[in-house]
This record gives structure tokens, sequence and C-alpha cells, in this order.
């Protein structure tokens, strides 16, 4: 090539070095508009839609049914009315088990599999259209979804399991006393029905860790925060989420090492199922069932106060069947 | 071009079966890598999951030079590595036809090299002379050896399969779940539901694949992926580069085929020195006839006789009279030597000095995975294969720079700050090549077998001036909810504290060092994010008789 610059050349050459430059600043200048002044997107709600079927909420009743865990649950759903009374045909069911660990059921560190795979069938009869099984697990959600046995049986009856992907998170205002913006796990609470199924567990903590606290499973992002003020957060989120039906697990508890244990010299055989539209009832009657008394529980009074369910143990109305 | 000459068509179906075969090798190469996790889903019992489903480490296992080196390194060879025997005789048999029809390194690069189509046939001719620095393998081969000899298994960091299998689970993976992520992120982050359908379509299919649960990154391994990529572009300047000047693996697969039956038949009279073989040589091994044969150099790749338009080229499996080779590489006595002073003097270097850690002691960030025998042994066997890297569930292993001495480059180190060691996990100690970890059993682990047989690979520390209970009067139990063992190693003790006139009741955690295994859950989740008021040092690991903590 020949060094035969002119004046024409020159200006060429500048017209298109300017040209270049301001449209990468432009670019540049629109993608720091688009992305770093804009807040942050967030779906604005601060009531998600209340999963209690109208009409069907009985505050302070439970039922408390014994026996091997899918046939217990089986039973005690009957004795409630049935799952038709609570879900719709074409529903869209959300059944939220505690698969908070990497551990096998023995260990009672998560729900027993047996009982979602009872929920899943009645929910099939009950013409559900679909139903999903999810949790925002603490160990890794793989091994905890298939450890748990909860991936193959909740798969085997029909439901979807879906893992706790970080884009299945979106922020959500909870609207509590403390929770304010939080990552929530968006499947697990824009479906038509919230059942909550928690195992009654040993909580350093929190000292119990049942139906109430079971939805911490629903949060994302840095959840391990909450501890600081974990009463107020835990009546913030029932209040967040008001469950169709809480099913609680109490066929074999962990009353010591929770709330992941390890050791089944931990746990303990109660054999019981206990089923409420009433969470607060559900944890103010089983935190006995692993030796603590209501009183021990500030959650309790908390989420009572707010008009959330019963916590007073002489005013919940107990059937058991057996 | 006139029409093909008598023995080219059968020729070309050999160089076609060394392509397949390429591909073919590749694929499973890649597969294994991409299989190796811990088998969970639906279809998998709570009982007996999360074993790993195949032999992930087969290309490892049948790498003559990590059977060469810890044999060397402990005179001892795990039974898995004797499969390399095969490699090993196949080079008896065909020289270094390892190296162009199975080894993955090798296929890569010898894709790369073909990536310059434009250059001339005079270029081309030039790019694949014999040049005297092709030795330099060989003498890098005895320096490792020697440095095995005197108990380092540095090697990894040049073996080709070490490095392939590095360079995919730690660089390749890392990116692709980088991107793949972001392209989920992206769209599940759109307002359009269909656009949502496909994020969780493309979550369903590489879940597991290529996209890990919370991101996938490789502490401290911007060098590692330098240098495989670097591996990679030599090949646009000097085809198969890392093949010619550097493989210890090729060079030693050289050596053994020396006698090897398989020869390279060159006929002087039929040639009309057009050149052909020697353009697409792929070792730079002279196949042109009236010049000697390199046998050594000489990967079988059968480009020569496929292309020679005379039938002036053979390969055959006897030996025919006018054989004109060098049938190894001209070694001079005192370059011998030098490289094995070189390797002599790697392992004191590397014990003597230190790059930036003090040195002298155990490092604390040096946490060995569960399994991994006593740091000497370690060094004698680990070749940095980063498998152990690849199938850890919670991206917690990674390459470690100088945390284990120069020595110790690239060997996995657990970083709980990444991620912790998974309490019922045992896959890393089912993929060691080497046996440099050692099988465990989950019970081991979780401290719910015999003292004796527990599994400690550090301990945890209360760095009570950063711990919210501790220092700031707040609430928080975290780490203990966290710990794994029973009984928990972390103990809380309630206490009343006045804050700012008004009494507060904490729960203060205690790290009781008989309990703890060292597996750094407290770390990972302790809320102080950017330094943890729990860390998890190697002191207290099991395998270490120095690094006790306890009477």
């Amino acid at each position: 090539m020949t060094n035969d610059w002119n004046r024409r050349r020159f200006l060429q050459r500048a017209a298109i070095g300017c040209a270049g430059i301001s449209a990468v600043t432009g670019a540049a200048l629109m993608a720091k508009d688009a992305g770093r002044d804009a807040p942050e997107s967030t779906e604005k709600v601060s009531q998600i839609r209340d999963f209690q079927a109208s009409g069907k909420s009985k505050s302070g009743f439970i039922v408390v049914a014994k026996g091997t865990p899918d046939v217990a649950t089986k039973k005690a759903i009957e004795t409630l009315g049935g799952m038709k009374q609570f879900i719709e045909p074409g529903d869209t069911v959300v059944i939220k088990p505690n698969v908070g660990w990497d551990r096998t059921p023995v260990q009672a560190a998560n729900t027993n599999p047996l009982v979602i795979r009872a929920l899943v069938e009645m929910c099939v009869a009950a013409k559900a259209k679909k139903i999903i099984v999810t949790d925002n697990t603490c160990n890794e959600p793989s091994r905890c979804f298939t450890r748990s046995g909860i991936w193959k049986m909740a798969e085997e009856a029909g439901a979807e399991v879906v893992l706790p992907a970080e884009h299945r998170f979106r922020n959500f205002d909870i609207g509590g006393v403390i929770l304010g913006q939080m990552p929530v796990l968006s499947p697990a609470v824009t479906a038509d029905k919230f059942i909550n199924v928690p195992i009654a567990k040993h909580h350093g903590l929190s000292k119990f860790t049942g139906a109430m606290k079971n939805l911490y499973g629903v949060l994302g992002g840095r959840r391990n925060r909450l501890h600081q003020n974990i009463d107020h957060s835990i009546a913030d989120l029932a209040d967040f989420i008001r469950p169709t039906l809480t099913v609680m697990d109490a066929t074999r508890v962990l009353l010591r090492n929770g709330p992941q244990g390890g050791n089944i010299q931990d746990t303990k055989e109660v054999g019981e199922i206990i089923a409420s539209t009433d969470q607060v009832a559900v944890d103010t009657y089983s935190c006995g069932l692993i030796g603590l008394s209501p009183a021990d529980l500030p959650y309790l009074r908390l989420a009572a106060s707010r008009g959330l369910g019963v916590a007073d143990l002489k005013k919940i109305r107990i059937k058991r069947v057996s | 071009m006139g029409k093909k000459a008598g023995q080219q068509k059968k020729w070309l179906r050999f160089r076609v079966g060394r392509r397949i075969s390429q591909v073919l090798f590749l694929t499973i190469f890649l597969f294994l890598i991409f299989a190796t996790v811990g088998l969970t889903g639906a279809g998998f019992d709570a009982e007996n999951s999360a074993a790993v489903p195949y032999p992930v480490e087969a290309f490892l296992d049948v790498n003559p030079l990590a059977m060469v080196t810890v044999f060397l390194s402990t005179f001892s060879v795990p039974k898995t590595l004797l499969w390399s025997l095969i490699v090993l005789a196949s080079a008896v048999f065909f020289g270094r036809a390892f190296c162009s029809w199975v080894c993955p390194m090798g296929t890569l690069n010898h894709a790369v090299s073909e990536t310059k189509p434009s250059l001339t046939k005079k270029q081309k001719r030039s790019r694949n002379q014999v040049k005297p620095a092709h030795k330099i393998k060989y003498l890098l081969l005895i320096s490792l050896l020697v440095s095995a000899l005197f108990g380092s298994a540095i090697v990894g960091v040049f073996d080709p399969i070490s490095m392939v299998t590095r360079g995919i689970a730690l660089t390749v993976l890392p990116i692709a779940n980088y991107l793949v992520s972001e392209f989920i992120e992206r769209t599940a982050a759109s307002g359009s539901q269909s656009i949502q359908q496909l994020s969780d379509a493309v979550y369903g299919a590489a879940h597991g694949f290529v996209v890990h649960q919370g991101g996938l990154i490789t502490a401290s391994g911007t060098l590692l992926s330098l240098f495989f990529i670097a591996v990679l572009v030599a090949n646009r300047f000097v085809p198969r580069f890392w093949c010619r000047y550097a493989c210890p693996l090729g060079a030693l697969l050289g050596l053994t085929g020396r006698f090897s039956l398989l020869s390279l038949k060159k006929d002087e009279d039929k040639c009309t020195q057009c050149g052909k073989c020697e353009q697409f040589c792929s070792g730079a091994a002279s196949p042109m006839p009236g010049t000697n044969w390199e046998r050594a150099e000489c990967d079988v790749c059968m480009n020569c006789v496929a292309v020679c338009p005379e039938d002036a080229l053979q390969f055959g499996l006897a030996g025919w009279a006018g054989l004109t080779e060098n049938d190894g590489p001209d070694l001079r006595k005192r370059q011998l030597i030098g490289s094995a002073l070189a390797g002599a003097v790697i392992v004191p270097i590397a014990r003597t000095t230190t790059i930036s850690s003090p040195g002298g002691r155990p490092d604390p960030a040096c946490i060995r995975p569960p399994g991994a025998v006593a740091e000497e042994s370690f060094l004698e066997r680990c070749i940095r294969c980063g498998q152990c890297m690849k199938i850890c569930p919670n991206n917690a292993l990674h390459p470690a720079l100088d945390e284990a001495g120069v020595e110790g480059l690239w060997t996995p180190i657990l970083v709980p700050k990444v991620g912790y060691c998974e309490p019922t996990c045992t896959l890393c100690t089912q993929v060691c090549p080497t046996a440099a970890i050692k099988r465990v059993h989950e019970k081991q682990k979780t401290g719910a077998s015999s003292k004796g047989a527990m599994v400690r690979i550090g301990t945890a520390f209360i760095q009570r001036g950063r711990c919210l209970p501790w220092a700031m009067g707040t609430p928080c139990t975290v780490c203990e909810e966290f710990c794994p063992v029973s009984p928990k190693a972390i103990r809380l003790e309630r206490v009343t504290e006045q804050v700012n006139g008004t009494s507060v009741t904490l729960l203060r955690p205690y790290i009781d060092p008989a309990l703890c295994t060292g597996c750094g859950a407290c770390e990972y989740v302790c809320p102080v994010h950017d330094e943890a008021a729990v860390i998890v040092t190697s002191a207290g690991e099991t395998r270490s008789k120095q690094n006790k903590l306890l009477l």
C-alpha cells in the first residue's frame, strides 16, 4: 500500500473515526442508562393470592390421624372433608414439603416422601391440572430432592418437581413488619392452591421448625440474615402466605440436632399426621410432639395476634382418627 | 489431478478411519466429563443414589504416563491404572498411533491446526520440517520422571490427558455454565411468558449438564485457563505444537514405540518429490522418500499415505529392506544428564522455597478433599487431572496455586467460601485415578461411624470479632443450623447482654474440635458475607500426623 495521504483521505478517515467513537460512546451511555441507573424491576405484590379455599377454612380446628405416613395422610384429609373441598378441577397446586437437607427419610430431616405421594395422588383424584412440588433447599437441591425420596415418589404419582433454579426467583414485597422485598421462588406462590407439608423438627434458634418456619423455603437470596429476628420473620412469612392446607408430617420427628439431624437416635416415631387450614394451630399442637410448649415459641403469639390462627392449645379443637 | 493411484484408495479409507476414531474418542471423552456427576433425579431411590454412574476417569486410567509416574514415586501401581498397559502395548505395535487416533488433547490440537487453509503448499511444508527442538519433549519427560522418583507427581501439569480433562472441566465448562445461565436469567427476566418458558426449557435441558446450581467458578484458575488456551492457540503457528515439542506422554509412547512393528515403506523410485506427504504430515516425521523417517515423531495419522499420488508410501507391519529411519530422538549424553539433573533439583527447590506462603508448616488454606492421603503421599500421586473438582456438586474443590507449595500447583483444595463439602457426598473419593484420594464411606464423613474411622479435613474457628452474637449483640445461629454432624460440632451457649439499655438474649456459638469435620458449611453460610465470622482451616485433618490439634 502506498502512503499517499491527502486532504480528502484525511477527512474521510477523520469522519469515520469520529462516527465510530460516537457510536461506541452512545451505546455505552444507553447501556448505562438502561442498566445501572434504572431501578431494579420488581413485581410489587404485597399480598399474593390468598390460597385459602373460600368458606372451607376452619380456624382452630385440626385433625390428628395416626398410622403409617400414607394411610394417615389420606385419613387426615378425608376427615377434614376430602381434597375436593379444597382443590377445584383445573387448579394448579403447589405442594411445599421440607426438602431442606441431603438426608434420607429415616433421619427425619425432610418430609416423608410417602406423605407427599399420598397428597399428590389425592390432588390428581381431585382433578388438579398441574401439581408442582418445590422447595428452596439448604444443601445441594438435586441431592436433597433425590435422597429425600421425594423426587421419585412425587413424579411417579404425577407431580412435577421444580428445582429452585436462580432464574425462578422474583422480587416480591413481603410487606411484613421486618421483611420487605425478598427474592421468592415464583412457581411456589403463583399457583392457585398451596399445600404446606412440613415435618416437626427441633431448631437451634427458633426451637421448633414446623409449618410456619417451613415457609422459609420459598425465599431465596441471603435468607440467612433472617435469623437476626427469627420470630418476626416467621410471622411475616405466615402473613405473606396463607396456605390452603397445612399437613404436618409427625410420623417420625427430630428431637435434637435439628434442623438437619443426621443421627437416627435423634429421631422418635410418633406416627401422627396433623392436617388443618390453620397453620398456627398446627404448630401450636405439634411443638408438643418434640417436648416443647407453645409458650416457648414467641412466633406463635405474634402470628395469633395478627389474626393468622389460633395459638392457644385450649381453644384448639382436635379431632383424632386412626 | 490424475486418477487415484492403486493403493491410495485403501489409505484414504484408513485416514477416514482415523478421523472417525478421533471424533468417537473425543465424544466419549467429553461425555465422560459431562457425565462426571452423581446421579440424581426422579429415577433414583433415596437410599442408593448419587453414586458415580460410569468409570468417568477412564481416559486417565489408560494413561501410561500416570502409571509410570505413580510407579516411580510410590513403587506401587493402583489396579485401575493397569489398564494403561493396553496403550503401552499399542505403542509396541503401532508407535504413537494413540496420539493421533485416541488422545482427546491430540484431537483438539489437530482440529485447531487445521484452521489455516490459506497457507501455501510451501508454507505448509516448511511448518512440518523436523526441528531439533522437537526433542524438548523427551528431555521434559526425563526431568518429570526423575522428579517422580524424588516423590513428586508434578508431571500432571504437563500430562496431556490431565491437561485436557482440566481444560474442559475447569475452563470450558464454567464458561459454558456462565453463558447458558446468563441466557436463562435474561430470558426469565423478560416480561413475556413464552420467553420465560424458553428459559425453563433450557434450564431443564442443561441442568446437571452445563448448568450448575449456584454458578460455577474455578478459584485461582486463571493461570490454568490461560495455559490451556495457549496450548490450543499455539497450533495456529505450528501444527500440533504441544504434541511435537512438549508432550511428555507423546515422548513416552515415542520411546516405547522405538521398535514398533509398524513401519513406513518409502519407494524412492516412484516418488516425484512432489512434497504432498510433508505438506500434510501431522507429526513432522519426515515422510518423504529420500529422507530418514522419524519413527518416534510419527503419530500414524495416515495423511502421507493417503495423499501420495504415486503409491510411493505404504504402512506395513513387517520391516522392509530399504527402511531408512531415525528410530528415536537424537539425545546427547549431556542433554540427558542435564534434564535428569533438572528433574532432580525441581523437587528440592519446590520443597525449600515458596512463592508467597510462609511455608514450613501446613498451610491453613490447604484443605484437602476427604479421603486424601497424607500430604507427602498426596503429592506423589496427584496428577492434577481435576476430576475431583469437576464432580464436586458444590463447586467446593479448586486448583491450588501455592497453598500446597509450588509443587502442589493445581492440586485440589477445598475453598469453603465458594462451596462446602456436602456432608453425605463421597463422589470425589470415587473418581481419583491415582488413589491420591481414597474411597470414603458416607458414615466416615458424618461422624456416624466409630471415632477412629472418621474423616476430618480441617477445623472451624469462630472469629469472635466478626460474629454477630459475639461482637454485635445480634442473634444469629446459622452456622449451628448448618452444622451437619450429630451431635453438632457447634454448641450454642445462652447469654443475656445489655445492648443500648435493653437486655438481649443471645446464643453464642462455640466449636467442639472433637466433633468438627471441617466441612466448611458454617463458613459458607455465615451471613457475614465477605469474610465469614467462622472460618475453616486444615488444622486437625485426620490424614496428617503433624497438623493435629487435640491431644
